[in-house]
């Protein structure tokens, strides 16, 4: 048998309810496999193992009496340091925030814990979430490489064997960039399918809670746990939560999938390109319809993207960035800076384009289950590497580069599951991404997993 | 159309002044390319007329419970 720290969540699941893995033990381990790796990784923020270490007691004492709660009871996950944890600081990776601590669980803490899951961490993210490297934090398979942001120690975690899932935020690809780089699966679920409330905040009209996992099974799962109304949260939805996991293995005959023939295959490295082709090809021989669709407005996406976050972001700093400037990083400090001199008239342009947006989306999503490209446009750059040049010629910035291609879901908000696809450039994960219908994340993870049956990328692990 | 770019730290500094953004000479000269940048993302917002198109926010006047 594989060590049990290699299994899915899923797997590990059956295993805690099937009383062959001890939860106490279960999270002896995965901390202990922590501790060992952080001096070369430094995924974390801080272990909280006094909690982790009770809810594996009280795990383990459930289960033996065949109170089994669900899937994630008695297994070890992780939480970007950004949700709140009652009585422990939230720091998101920030001197500026040092003080800080919470009061309360965030809403994801609270149902995570409901459902019995044992929290052995806080991640590390991008300050404040306002980033795509995780400056903090090396990608286990080249610690030389970032490991993406902003939730990049929920990415390294995971490839690192550290738990089984990790939470993560996605205002503009902070899931799904990490997921990618770090060969893991990562879920955005829709705009207001998961509360909030706990969560600091980088733009409350772009920011997603979800999970960061080894399998698209193990995303359903959490997001299961997770999904729901919460009042506290202004942009959650009161919509029906649906079973994310039974539709899974139901593959794709007969869904219809869209391949863009513009946008997200430009400046895209080939490596990347070959790996989700490959997947769009293995999904039409598993049944899947292909349709080719252009994407609307490809020019202005990054406008709005920008255009919402940055005064957003600064709004929420004012004081801060008043009262600490000298304490953020000098680029979370210039993005801060510069919010603080945007015009309202230009926030709200953007909130109008959105509007022309998400109309023009649901247009091109006609008689559609799905869209598919790849979710990041190159795999992990050095940690040293500010920009990225392709074969034109052109020089892009490294952030732009990574936020390109999964900040349409942000602004459309739609739902969005990025997918290991296979390895690129110096032996580094790739990842596509399949964009759904609004609260259609059942069919996209439907699509995902009918990818990830003809792959075993997430049985891949870096060398240790 | 006007253009906001290329900026110059004069502009900088009276946007600063309204913002009530304390900005040293230094720190405007240090953000004004990264301004450039912006603004050029930001100047594309208006290139279309957006006619009577409402602007996506989210308030529902309904009091919920805390």
């Amino acid at each position: 048998m594989a060590d049990v720290l290699d299994l899915s969540l899923r797997e590990v699941a059956a295993e805690l309810r099937a009383r062959r893995i001890s939860p106490v033990e279960l999270a002896e381990r995965s901390l202990a496999k922590i501790k060992a790796d952080e001096p070369r990784y430094v995924a974390y923020a801080r272990l909280t193992e006094a909690r982790a270490m009770a809810a594996a007691r009280q795990a383990e004492r459930e289960i033996m009496a065949g109170q089994w709660r669900g899937e994630l009871h008695g297994v070890p996950v992780a939480v970007k340091d950004l949700y709140d944890v009652a009585g422990l600081p939230t720091t998101c990776s920030s001197r500026v925030r040092h003080d800080h601590r919470a009061t309360a669980d965030s809403a994801c803490v609270e149902r995570l814990s409901q459902a019995g899951a044992v929290i052995v961490g806080m991640t590390h993210t991008h300050e404040f979430a306002y980033g795509i490297a995780t400056p903090t934090t090396g990608n286990p398979w080249n610690v030389e490489h970032i490991p993406g942001g902003s939730s990049g120690g929920s990415g390294a975690t995971l490839a690192a064997r550290g738990c089984f899932m990790a939470m993560g935020t996605d205002t503009g690809g902070s899931i799904r960039i990490p997921a990618a780089l770090c060969g893991t699966a990562g879920l955005k679920p829709t705009y207001g399918r998961v509360s909030r409330a706990g969560i600091a905040s980088l733009s409350w009209s772009l920011d997603h809670a979800g999970p960061l996992a080894r399998t698209v099974g193990d995303c359903a799962v959490t997001l299961g746990a997770l999904a729901g109304y919460d009042a506290r949260d202004p942009g959650s939805a009161d919509v029906p939560v649906a079973d994310y996991t039974a539709e899974l293995e139901l593959g794709v005959k007969g869904l219809r999938i869209g391949v863009p023939t513009n946008f997200f295959f430009e400046h895209v490295e080939p490596e990347v390109e070959r790996n989700t082709r490959e997947a769009i090809a293995r999904l039409k021989a598993e049944g899947a319809e292909l349709v080719d669709v252009e994407i609307p407005m490809p020019e202005l996406i990054a406008s709005v993207e920008f255009g919402l976050c940055m005064p957003e972001a600064s709004a929420y700093h004012r004081t801060m960035i008043r009262e600490r400037a000298e304490l953020y990083e000098p680029d979370v400090r210039t993005f801060l800076e510069a919010g603080l001199l945007v015009p309202a008239v230009d926030y709200i342009a953007a909130l109008r384009l959105r509007t022309v947006m998400q109309a023009a989306w649901k247009t091109m999503f006609d008689g559609l289950d799905a869209v598919i490209g790849p979710a990041v446009a190159a795999v992990a750059t050095r940690r040293d590497q500010a920009s990225v040049t392709w074969a034109d010629g052109t020089e892009e910035a490294a952030s732009s580069v990574f936020i390109r291609l999964s900040a349409p879901a942000n602004v459309t908000g739609l739902p969005s599951v990025s997918v290991p696809s296979g390895f690129g450039r110096g032996g580094l994960p790739t990842g596509f991404q399949v964009i759904g219908r609004p609260f259609g994340e059942a069919r996209i993870l439907r699509i995902a997993r009918a990818y990830e049956r003809t792959a075993d990328w997430s049985t891949k692990q870096p060398s240790r | 159309m006007p253009q906001r770019v290329p900026t110059d730290p004069k502009l900088l500094e009276a946007a600063a002044r309204l913002a009530d953004l304390e900005l040293s000479p230094e720190r405007i000269a240090q953000l004004v390319p990264a301004m450039d940048g912006f603004y050029a993302l930001l100047d594309a917002l208006h290139r279309g007329e957006l006619g009577e198109t409402p602007p996506a926010i989210a308030f529902r006047a309904k009091w919920t419970e805390r």
